[in-house]
């Protein structure tokens, strides 16, 4: 049975064993493995149980060095694609010609988890990167994920503000257009859609107002019309006691993260009932680690690292996790790995 | 169609051709536990995609590797570009929405196969025709789950590139079909919103503003605890507000009588209260921002505790805006 205690030796070993080796059950993310990396090594981040924290696992008396960073590190750069932007995996082969910018997703997690590594980033093909950001935004405003054609919407508009902030370059991207593509997913309801005339939903919400921060343009944007006011109501009806995605769905632990980062970067953390969403998260941990998307569930690495990262944004110390940058999706003093300026909001 | 490809043939379809492993570097972070399928197929995947062979046997490569993993976007984009070259007709577009929806079916969030469907469409022109045969195949996935946001998303796509009044208020009796089902669908409120705006941003006639409102505190009578009704309600007053607003503010009073007489006590209705506080906060006179003011408290120390903070904000926002009006 699931207990309220966070379990903490249990999530470094879950993590661990994932960075090492997946069921197949995970064949359908072949293509994101750079994401399941990813989050992964973000987790033991927060953990404070990478090699060059001092509160790495231990067994006993015996300090395990837990995971070999230089050789993830190593595998993140052979993914780097010869045009620039990474790959999420090698499941291309020799060929890269027809995918050569990489895949948008896989080049944020990429750089966020080098930088997690320590890594200097000395060997990110930077303008290739930026490139890579250019091919991919539409006439909307939108951007799609790799050159050769692909869904496009929030997700990916916001990989594209995350790469130019960490590398602090926005020529790739045109701010303009990209503020109006957030305007036009504003839902009649406050929440904001994947594309425009959706339905409001919590993962694009964060995306957004991530995006827009990022780009700074948060109150320009939402000091219009009340729409401030409405973003917050609507984030604030999501929690049921856990958090839902949208009006009348099910509770899922990701969306504890999705809305509660949200409300953190608008500066309204303390609206939520904390610890009934505690409550939530917690029981959704399972006796093998890790946190499943519901109660009862098995765990998977994506509900698991959000899981962590609202425990870590919601708690203040108590679970011993280290600040998370809620904009990033990172460590907050990873950032100094990059050329920007600190004070990311 | 040629029969589904088998693992078992592959080595004598390709024997011209040398499968190439994946190269995972020494030191593989994340290594997936691949079945001996999976590899083989996608160790020919890779030799094709070298020799860029865009054939026959190359598509039906591709189709083992998608049944494999639907997920991955080279395959996808790979196949195709067999298909244009092979030349794309409506039977192989036929033929591939099949598989797509074969596919779909235990992946109702794949974001691939939706982009494929819409990718092939595009190719050989979404008409009329076509756009109806999509809709009623996105009908039948959105009857097992009312609320797949990739066929929401592909519903709109269709819409907004036919554009036909028409189709605009048959998805309008659509939405409704499935409010009428399950009057808390939130997507289906969405897409009513969508289909009634005809898709675009601009705010209803007062005419049509009037029988939307109707049409909200009509299913909020269904059940008054729902949050859709009553969003969509606020939605379309906010867009609209002068008469609007008394007529809701009207509706809104009508509920104490409708809950009264089912043995619920209104108080506890905290979707219907909080539209109330919204209405009345629009109405702005110091009447109605005291009632607010006081719906608001209620909210925070008994009603709905869980937003005990949120409602504290609100209550101090009603105050300011009193303030200023005073």
């Amino acid at each position: 049975m699931a207990t309220l205690d966070f379990d903490r030796q249990r999530h470094v070993k879950y993590f661990t064993a994932c960075l090492n080796s997946l069921p197949d059950a995970y064949n359908k993310l072949d293509t994101n493995r750079m994401t399941l990396v990813h989050f992964a090594v973000q987790a033991l981040d927060l953990l404070g149980a990478l090699p060059d924290d001092y509160t790495c696992f231990e067994e006993g008396d015996t300090k395990h060095a837990i995971l070999d960073k230089h050789a993830i590190i190593e595998w993140i750069y052979g993914l780097q694609m010869p045009d620039g932007g990474f790959c999420g995996g090698s499941f291309l082969g020799p060929n890269h010609h027809s995918h050569s910018y990489g895949h948008i997703a896989m080049t944020y997690t990429a750089l966020c988890t080098l930088a997690a590594l320590g890594d200097n980033l000395s060997r990110v093909n930077r303008e290739g990167v930026l490139e890579s950001v250019a091919s991919l935004q539409r006439d909307d405003g939108s951007f799609q994920c790799i050159a050769v054609g692909s869904e496009h919407d929030m997700r990916f508009l916001y990989c594209a503000c995350v790469i130019c902030h960490l590398l602090n370059d926005w020529s790739p991207l045109n701010k303009d257009k990209a503020v109006d593509y957030i305007e036009s997913c504003i839902a009649y309801d406050g929440g904001i859609s994947l594309l425009p005339g959706q339905e409001g939903h919590g993962g694009s919400t964060f995306c957004a107002v991530a995006a827009l921060l990022l780009m700074d343009c948060l109150s320009d944007t939402l000091d219009k019309d009340g729409r401030r006011q409405r973003l917050i109501h609507w984030c604030a009806h999501r929690q049921v006691g856990g958090m839902q995605g949208r009006p009348n769905k099910a509770e899922d632990t990701c969306y504890s993260y999705w809305i509660g980062a949200t409300l953190t970067l608008l500066g309204k953390n303390d609206l939520l009932d904390h610890e009934q969403l505690q409550n939530y998260v917690l029981s959704c941990q399972t006796k093998m680690g890790g946190f499943s998307k519901i109660l009862g569930a098995h765990p998977d690495i994506l509900h698991a690292f959000y899981s962590m990262s609202y425990l870590s944004l919601s708690s203040n110390d108590k679970f011993e996790l280290k600040q998370l940058n809620c904009t990033i999706g990172i460590r907050e003093d990873r950032l100094s790995a990059f050329d920007c300026e600190r004070n990311v909001p | 169609m040629s029969l589904p490809l088998t693992v078992e043939e592959l080595p004598l379809l390709f024997s011209d051709l040398a499968p190439i492993s994946q190269d995972d570097g020494p030191s593989p972070v994340c290594r997936i536990a691949y079945n001996t399928d999976f590899v083989a197929a996608y160790d020919y995947f890779r030799a094709v995609l070298k020799a860029d062979e865009k054939t026959e046997r190359s598509l039906r490569l591709t189709s083992l590797c998608l049944r494999l993993n639907p997920a991955n976007y080279t395959v996808w984009h790979f196949r195709r570009l067999c298909l244009y070259e092979l030349g794309l007709t409506d039977k192989k577009v036929e033929e591939d929405l099949a598989l797509a929806a074969e596919l779909g079916g235990p992946n109702p969030k794949n974001y691939q196969i939706a982009f494929h469907r819409r990718a092939l469409l595009e190719a050989i022109g979404l008409n009329e025709e076509r756009a109806k045969r999509e809709l009623a195949y996105i009908s039948t996935v959105l009857a097992e789950d009312g609320k797949n946001y990739h066929m929401w998303s592909s519903r709109q796509w269709i819409l907004r590139s036919i554009n036909s009044d028409s189709l605009w208020e048959s998805e309008v009796n659509y939405a409704a079909d499935l409010i009428v089902e399950d009057c808390r669908n939130n997507s289906a409120w969405n897409q009513r919103w969508f289909a009634v705006h005809r898709g675009s941003q601009e705010a209803l006639s007062e005419e049509r503003a009037k029988l939307e409102v109707q049409y909200a505190i009509e299913i909020a009578k269904i059940d008054p605890y729902n949050e859709s009704p009553w969003r969509y309600l606020i939605g379309i007053v906010k867009e609209n507000l002068s008469s609007l607003l008394d007529i809701s503010l009207n509706e809104a009073s009508g509920f104490d009588a409708i809950l009264e007489e089912a043995g619920r006590d209104v108080n506890s209705c905290t979707n219907l209260n909080s539209t109330r506080i919204d209405l009345l906060e629009m109405k702005r006179t110091s009447e109605a921002l005291h009632d607010a003011i006081q719906l608001g408290n209620d909210m925070a120390l008994k009603h709905d505790i869980i937003r005990k903070k949120y409602w504290e904000l609100r209550v101090s926002e009603l105050k300011q805006i009193l303030e200023s009006i005073d």
